[in-house]
């Protein structure tokens, strides 16, 4: 029995960060998605699995972008083909709405309702599988769902449980909370998680299993992605990762310290960013400070970066979306006691005088968000200083 | 620092002038033009530098009016009673300092170290107060009043005051509450515009379902269309087939009319009719032929035998006139028509002969000659008489005209031919018409006469010579007259017997009546009076065969009769017809049954129509039903392709995904430009709060010690001052609030004062500077004055002030040996 354990495909999320993209990459990156996708499919059809699992988070809203909908019914129909079944949860994305602007999925899908629900069917040779799993009806579950699976069914050979949440406390996270001990008491002999972006196997005996999602749409969803081809031989499961996004999110560093010239930057940022995949990368450049002013300038004024992406090409591509200069921003207290510096941002950097300075720019969403990010205050500093030596630098 | 005493070498009106001041505070008291102002000047002016001649500058340069000298010297101590002196001059253009501590050299750049962080701006804006400076009160911010603690707070603070501009400068640019044209404003705009139309793109999703549930709609609706078509379809063709079938309908509904008014008769019958018929046919020629042996006269015969029975003496009397005649005819032609010929050609042969006689002309008799004799002697001898004298008469004429001649012509020839033919003339004449000439006057009973007898033409001698000729002609006359009468009688004789013909034969006008007509009907009338004797003779014979026959005939008639009476048939024509109809009945039956067979399976239905017209119009209407229920369907087919097409487009529109990839480009954006902007700011205030945090939170202090002063200075009717954002305000002991510029001029002052003064008290730890004040107090009031004074004397614990005045009353607010009075 083989089958394919993805989630979080967010069909119709935007790629994040970006301000831009040149015409050459825009298609393809805007596309990488749907393709990714694709080839999952395809990959499906040339291992002729038994079935896929998605857990979760198909859709990046609950509105459920209209093209986005379409598409997975033809691919839904082209699976129908070849009669491999398709089970589906939604997740805290696109938890399930009584919406009557949901396209229907062919047969061979089954979508699981609100309610935890097992299906069971037969596989030939004999085998009985049973899939147990709910969808989201709101986009916050405070309960520990995984407690309410029903336990491993005895009239079966393979029981698997699908579940979109993350390891956490029951009413403290709004996450479907879990623990591990939650999902082993069951029985189950493979646990398809979803909703956390960062594929990781958080168990193996039984597999309980985050294949993370399969196209990575920002910089925190760096490096390789894809799904888990699973794969039980009537006694044990293998597992394993196929990497198949279209696009890598990529952070670099360069240390610039002992760069000299225009040259040896070109050179040595060339290196540092060639990947044989199609990349999406943000390069920070370390001890900036130490380089040439005349260089700074390149860099901040921004004519270095434009250059570098003016040379991208569409067949293969390593694009930086952001040079971000790394300044030691210790230089910054030379002429003055850094403790009056450490006083005066203990009066400023707090959320009160913040709100003050922002007045009504804290009712814009992203920077609402970007007020509530964890560390903010810390990395506000940080951004505070490094611009402070930036501007000193140029003096 | 604290100054002793100046040594001025040359400064404006001062020239080569020893001064000693009091350490902590020194009155100097002066008229106008003695030189007090420039003395502030001049220390000013030792301690950091002489104004250049630039700008405002240059009315404080004082150069010396008669010294040589430009400059001076300071005399100070320090906060540890060291003491210095700066010595600062000017010649020409090279400016020289020295500066000696404890009579020890010591370099220019101690000497910046003592001052700082005090600067020469700094002094001229917060030590030197004059009236001039009082009214800066009115610009004065906050943030100023902060950058110049700041200023002096913290070391090296100026270079991040810069720094602190640029960033504010730079966030500025890129954000401003009420800005349009900064980079975040303008992201924040657009970010709008886009939400906008996502929420109208947003739509999609339901436009779809709602695209799919109309073409669900416009299914169901076909499907009923064309249920509806079909039967519609039927019913066209169930019309249409009816039409078809409808000729063939009337021509049966026609042939069963005619059938049922129709008779039919039996084929015995017909056969019976056709042997009657025979048979009668048979009889009558059989009949027909013993008739013609037995054949009697016509009616016509017998009419006319009858006739002729009944006229036969007129026949017979007319039989024989006709005889007679035929011999006097006969006679006429052969006779008497030849003696007329001649008779006539005898009388044209005289005539001929005398022409001059007319065939009128009567025989003379012999009296009648007798006396025409006697008439033509009479009238002889009258003529002769006559004659002689016309011949007399023509000679004198002629004599006259040849005499007359001569006269005229004088000549005897031409006369004379005249004359001679004159006579010549009138001979001829007498000769030649002797008797004609006479005849009017004399021969008139002759002509009469001769009128009579028919003789017109005649002469006279002729009349008498042609007498026998004349009997002759009469003669024939008469002959030709009798012949004339014998015709004429034959004439008469045979038109009256051709009328009696005519009469008895009841002859018709173009029938010409001779005497072969007469003898032919004649013999025809004997004809018949043979053949009635002859027939006479056999009618006893053939009448009893004939009979016979007759009966036969009478009885087929009979029964002809009856077949006739069966069917109501007047004549035999019509069973004739009847009969001869019955063949083509025949066939419109069978055609009647074919019809019924082709119509077997509409024929109730056509039963129900009236006519072809409405049968039409049945199909018509049905045609019409069937174009509506076809274009109800064309417009629903067209409706599911365009909504096919829609769904199409809304399914392939990336519109949504442009949109959210559009917005998340923005929020990127936004974020980017917010963040440097929330940097830019927050290191704006990072540096102020650093400095102020650095500067031992000066600010606060001052206003409070500035609060202290001016309450002083207003004898306590103000009793606090507030910066806000845009304006200083001022707040009574009776908590009414002023702005500054309600307050009047000499507040002001000293709102100034008390701040200046505060400021100057509160960075007094970091630098002490000596106050210089310029006659400002000089409107102050008797108790403001002495409120001053306690100032003064205040701050001259920590700072040393020097102030210049030009009223005694002030000085005496001071003790003697601290004010120095200028003599000008």
């Amino acid at each position: 029995m083989k089958f394919i354990h993805t989630a979080d495909l967010h069909l119709g999320s935007p790629f994040k960060g970006l301000t831009y993209l040149p015409a050459a990459i825009k298609e393809s990156v805007v596309n990488s998605i749907y393709q990714t996708f694709d080839q999952l499919v395809a990959d499906a059809i040339n291992f002729a699995v038994d079935f896929i699992i998605i857990a979760g988070d198909l859709f990046d809203n609950v509105q459920r972008n209209l093209q986005a909908q379409l598409y997975l019914q033809a691919k839904f129909q082209q699976l129908a083909q070849k009669n491999i079944r398709v089970l589906i949860i939604f997740g805290n994305h696109d938890y399930w709405t009584p919406s009557k602007a949901i396209i229907t999925y062919p047969n061979n899908v089954f979508v699981f309702g609100p309610k935890i629900t097992t299906i069971t069917w037969d596989l030939g040779l004999n085998q009985r599988i049973a899939i147990s799993g709910f969808s989201y009806d709101k986009n916050h579950i405070y309960q520990d769902m995984a407690q309410n699976f029903p336990r491993r069914l005895s009239n079966v050979d393979y029981q698997i449980g699908i579940l979109h949440g993350q390891l956490g406390v029951a009413q403290q996270n709004p996450y479907a909370p879990f623990t591990l001990q939650d999902l082993q008491n069951k029985g189950y002999d493979y646990w398809a998680l979803g909703h956390i972006h960062q594929q990781q196997i958080l168990c193996k005996n039984p597999y309980i299993i985050y294949p993370g999602n399969l196209q990575g749409r920002q910089q925190q969803e760096s490096g390789a992605k894809g799904y888990y081809l699973v794969e039980w031989d009537g006694q044990t499961t293998t597992v394993e990762f196929r990497p198949i996004a279209r696009i890598i999110w990529h952070n670099c560093r360069l240390d610039v310290q002992n760069v000299t010239n225009l040259d040896e930057l070109l050179t040595q940022i060339k290196q540092k960013i060639a990947n044989k995949n199609n990349s999406l990368l943000t390069l920070t450049l370390e001890n900036f400070e130490c380089l040439d002013p005349d260089l700074q300038k390149l860099v901040n004024s921004g004519e270095l970066l434009a250059s570098l992406q003016q040379q991208i090409t569409s067949d293969h591509f390593n694009y930086i979306y952001s040079l971000v200069p790394q300044i030691n921003s210790r230089t910054i207290y030379q002429s003055l006691d850094e403790t009056f510096w450490q006083q005066a941002a203990q009066e400023i950097f707090t959320p009160d005088n913040i709100a003050d300075k922002l007045g009504k720019l804290q009712q814009v969403t992203p920077i609402k968000d970007l007020l509530q990010e964890e560390d903010f205050l810390n990395k506000l500093k940080q951004d505070v200083l490094k611009t402070m030596s930036q501007n000193k630098m140029e003096d | 620092m604290r100054i002793t005493g100046v040594n001025i070498y040359g400064f404006g009106c001062w020239v080569d002038t020893q001064l000693n001041f009091q350490s902590d505070y020194q009155i100097i008291c002066g008229n106008n033009e003695t030189g007090k102002t420039t003395l502030l000047y001049f220390i000013r002016s030792i301690l950091f530098g002489f104004a250049s001649a630039r700008g405002q500058e240059k009315y404080w340069r004082y150069l010396p009016h008669i010294s040589n000298q430009y400059g001076g010297e300071i005399y100070a101590l320090d906060a540890t009673q060291n003491q210095w002196v700066i010595q600062r001059v000017k010649n020409k253009k090279t400016e020289k300092l020295q500066v000696f501590k404890n009579n020890q050299a010591v370099s220019a750049e101690l000497y910046q170290k003592w001052l700082q962080p005090m600067t020469a701006d700094l002094f001229a804006q917060t030590n030197f107060i004059n009236r001039e400076s009082l009214e800066q009160v009115y610009k004065l911010s906050a943030d100023e009043l902060l950058e110049r603690i700041l200023a002096l707070g913290v070391i090296g603070s100026n270079e991040w005051l810069q720094l602190r501009q640029k960033m504010q400068k730079e966030a500025n640019s890129l954000y401003r509450p009420r800005g349009r044209k900064q980079p975040l404003n303008l992201l924040l705009k657009k970010r709008e515009e886009l939400n906008d139309n996502l929420k109208q793109v947003a739509e999609e999703n339901q436009h779809y379902q709602q695209l799919l549930r109309q073409k669900e709609q416009l299914k169901n609706q076909q499907v009923q269309l064309r249920a509806q078509q079909q039967s519609a379809q039927q019913a066209v063709d169930y019309w249409l087939t009816l039409q078809q079938q409808w000729e063939q309908y009337a021509e049966w509904q026609q042939l069963k009319q005619q059938l049922q008014s129709s008779l039919a008769i039996s084929h015995e019958e017909e056969r019976d009719f056709y042997k009657y018929k025979q048979q009668i046919q048979t009889d009558q020629q059989i009949i027909d032929s013993l008739q013609q042996q037995n054949r009697q006269l016509t009616l016509q015969q017998a009419q006319q035998l009858e006739y002729f029975t009944a006229h036969q003496t007129d026949f017979d009397n007319l039989q024989r006139q006709c005889g007679q005649l035929q011999t006097q005819a006969q006679n006429l032609k052969t006779t008497l028509q030849p003696q007329q010929q001649q008779l006539q050609q005898q009388q044209q042969e005289l005539l001929q002969q005398n022409p001059h006689l007319a065939t009128t002309a009567q025989p003379l008799t012999t009296k009648q000659l007798q006396n025409f004799q006697q008439l033509l002697k009479k009238n002889h001898s009258r003529m002769r008489k006559k004659s002689l004298v016309v011949v007399l008469v023509s000679v004198i004429v002629a004599s006259f005209l040849m005499i007359a001649g001569l006269v005229i012509t004088h000549h005897w020839i031409l006369p004379a031919i005249v004359g001679c033919l004159f006579l010549l003339g009138n001979v001829w004449f007498l000769t030649k018409k002797p008797f004609h000439w006479a005849t009017t006057k004399f021969t008139k009973p002759i002509i009469n006469f001769k009128h009579e007898a028919g003789v017109d033409e005649l002469t006279n001698q002729e009349v008498i010579s042609l007498q026998g000729t004349i009997t002759q002609l009469a003669h024939l006359r008469r002959q030709q007259q009798a012949n004339q009468k014998q015709i004429a009688q034959y004439d008469c004789s045979y038109q009256k017997w051709q009328q009696q013909v005519k009469q008895l034969l009841s002859v018709k006008a173009p029938q010409i009546i001779d005497f072969a007509f007469f003898t032919t009907s004649y013999q025809k009338y004997q004809h018949l009076v043979e053949l009635k004797k002859l027939q006479t003779a056999n009618l006893q014979e053939v009448a009893p065969k004939i009979n016979e026959f007759k009966q036969d005939l009478h009885k087929q008639q009979q029964q002809l009769q009856n077949l006739r009476h069966k069917y109501h048939l007047l004549t035999d024509q019509e069973l004739d017809l009847l009969i001869q109809h019955q063949k083509k009945r025949q066939q419109q039956v069978q055609r009647l049954a074919v019809l019924e067979e082709n119509l077997k399976l509409v024929l109730a239905d056509l039963q129900k129509i009236n006519s072809a017209q409405q049968l039409t119009q049945k199909q018509h209407q049905a045609q019409q039903d069937l174009k509506k229920v076809q274009q109800e369907l064309n417009q629903n087919t067209q409706q599911q392709a365009q909504l096919q097409a829609q769904a199409q487009q809304l399914a392939h529109d990336n519109t949504y995904q442009q949109l959210v990839q559009a917005i998340e480009f923005n929020n990127t954006d936004l974020l980017d430009t917010f963040k440097q902007w929330l940097s830019n700011t927050m290191a704006v205030d990072w540096i102020n709060t650093t400095l102020n945090v650095a500067s031992a939170n000066r600010f606060p202090r001052l206003i409070k010690q500035a609060e202290e002063f001016f309450k002083l200075l207003t004898d306590g009717h103000y009793i606090q001052i507030k910066f806000t954002p845009n304006q200083l305000v001022l707040l009574t002991a009776d908590h009414d609030s002023f702005d500054v510029h309600e307050l009047s001029q000499g507040t002001a002052a000293q709102l100034y004062l008390a701040l200046d003064l505060a400021f100057i008290a509160e960075i007094a730890d970091l630098t002490v500077m000596p106050i210089l004040i310029d006659d400002a107090l000089v409107d102050f009031d008797q108790s403001r004055q002495n409120n001053i004074s306690k100032i003064i004397k205040h701050l001259a614990k920590t700072t040393q002030v020097i102030y210049v005045c030009t009223a005694d009353k002030t000085a005496a607010l001071f003790p003697m040996d601290h004010v120095l009075k200028l003599k000008g």
